[in-house]
């Protein structure tokens, strides 16, 4: 290899470094201050409608990691046999087959991701908790313990959505 | 009673004298010496990593105090003193647990012959460039022990890697060497500073610059040179079985002591020291090698790791006729005048 040339690469690369040490965006988000904003049909977190729910055990029978169980609640006129699922989050892989299969729409997934727990148990969502967490997501950091961790310590804010902030400006095809 | 209540009232009177009119102890202690040297090792791990993280288009350290976490590497000391020291069962364990005090009194000890002005120097020395670079070629005989003495696989291969660089690296970096103090015509730091009055060796002498340059990052063990310790292929290399504050202290010697030191060795032997000497001459010396150390730890956010072989290739094939070559031009030189004083 001419050495020139590599010599001239060399600081052709450090450019290019003091170029990102200035002006490129940082890609990485102070997590819990800054929120990045997911896109439609972000798999996170589930939310259950109980009051749509026919106990049919659709999505306990689509579950690839067989996490969600089918749990045994007060009948309603729609739900007869009173079974509602109960999903392990310990297993759950997110790959959204229970609200795709399920033929009522009682299932949806969230935008939320941070389900991080001191205790395994608490990963384990009976269909009650799954049916309060879109109104008020707060209760699944209470119930997890996590809460004293999560809280913000400046402002909240959210980011850009993350594929205008995608920084890496790729590089035009020399020939 | 008296005379020990003297002596301790007549010592402390002169430690009062020395630190007020800087006298060795202050040298020795504060300004060249132990805590200016402390307090910078924080501030350039905190700003590698910055640095880093910023280039790689993260954030880096921000939470642990202080305006953007500066205050992350004494995070990471105290957590160092208090985790559990684990000596392998199969490690000489004397050789074990001496060579991380070792090291760093070895990495330390040319800072004690490294002027940062005429009088801003701990141990003036005719010799002081000769004392400096026996030092800095003592580590890597250190890495080599530490390998041994950890008794495994990874850390063996880690000392023979330094080794094998040592071979690469230690010709050129004595040649080149050679070249300033022939040049300057003494091994005395202070009398090579004031011998580049016109022009810096860099610049009269760019070739054992660059040869003495890329040498020393090498020593560092530095990216792209950093083969001993590469972390994907041998986990840490040399000290992977150290932990603790062992581990910590062996960060400071290797990492940052070494980066120190060889930054202060380039700034006083190529680009002046404390010339052009007005103001206050020291953060001239400081503010050279500060800029040294950015480019040295500049490098570890943009350049790859070199191949062991492909790093010796170029030391035998590439510096080492620079330097010879150098020094050949330094000797041609000195015959005609070009480095003033006495001829030959």
């Amino acid at each position: 290899m001419n050495p020139v040339k590599a010599f001239i690469d060399s600081v052709k690369s450090m450019i290019v470094g003091f170029k990102y040490l200035f002006t490129v965006p940082r890609m990485t988000l102070k997590f819990p201050e800054q929120k990045m904003v997911l896109p439609p049909g972000y798999r996170g977190q589930h939310y259950l409608e109980m009051d749509k729910c026919t106990g049919c055990s659709i999505c306990a029978m689509s579950c690839p990691p067989r996490a969600i169980t089918m749990v045994k609640r007060d009948p309603t006129p729609r739900n007869k046999r009173g079974l509602f699922p109960l999903i392990n989050f310990n297993y759950c892989i997110y790959c959204g087959y229970c609200v795709l299969f399920c033929p009522f729409d009682a299932l949806h997934e969230l935008d939320i991701h941070d389900l991080a727990v001191y205790d395994r148990d608490k990963l384990i969502h009976p269909p009650e908790f799954l049916q309060k967490v879109k109104e008020n997501p707060e209760i699944l950091y209470e119930y997890s313990g996590m809460n004293v961790i999560r809280t913000p310590r400046w402002k909240e804010e959210y980011a850009e959505p993350v594929f205008t902030r995608r920084g890496v400006k790729h590089e035009p095809i020399r020939k | 009673m008296m005379d020990v209540a003297g002596l301790i009232i007549r010592i402390v009177k002169y430690l009062i004298y020395d630190l007020t009119h800087m006298g060795p102890v202050f040298k020795a202690v504060i300004f060249p010496g132990l805590a200016f040297v402390f307090i910078l090792a924080i501030v350039l791990v905190w700003l590698e990593r910055k640095m880093a993280a910023k280039v790689q288009m993260r954030i880096g350290p921000l939470y642990a105090g202080g305006p953007e976490g500066i205050l992350q590497p004494i995070a990471d000391f105290i957590k160092f003193a208090f985790k559990e020291l684990i000596i392998p069962d199969q490690a000489d364990k004397l050789l074990f647990i001496a060579l991380p005090i070792v090291s760093l009194v070895v990495a330390m000890a040319p800072i004690a012959f490294m002027p940062y002005s005429r009088y801003m120097i701990i141990s003036p020395n005719p010799y002081g460039l000769l004392f400096a670079m026996a030092f800095v070629t003592l580590f890597p005989l250190i890495i080599l022990l530490t390998g041994w003495a950890s008794n495994s696989k990874y850390a063996f291969i880690g000392g023979i890697r330094a080794a094998y660089q040592q071979i690469g690296y230690e010709l050129p970096m004595w040649f080149s060497a050679l070249g300033v103090a022939l040049a300057s015509r003494s091994f005395d730091f202070v009398k090579i500073v004031e011998s580049q009055q016109p022009l810096w060796f860099a610049l009269t002498q760019p070739l054992g610059a660059l040869a003495f340059f890329i040498a020393m990052v090498a020593e560092m063990g530095r990216i792209p040179f950093d083969i001993p310790e590469a972390e994907q292929e041998i986990a840490a290399g040399w000290f992977v079985e150290y932990t603790g504050i062992m581990f910590g202290i062996y960060m400071v010697s290797a990492m940052l002591m070494k980066l120190y030191v060889l930054s202060l060795l380039f700034t006083v032997m190529y680009l002046g020291g404390w010339l052009p000497g007005w103001g206050l001459p020291e953060a001239w010396t400081f503010v050279k090698a500060f800029i040294v150390m950015f480019l040295i730890m500049f490098f570890r956010a943009v350049f790859p790791r070199t191949r062991i072989k492909t790093f010796v290739n170029m030391a035998w094939d590439k510096l080492l006729p620079l330097s010879i070559i150098n020094l050949l031009i330094v000797f041609a030189l000195t015959f005609t005048g070009f480095y003033g004083g006495v001829q030959p």
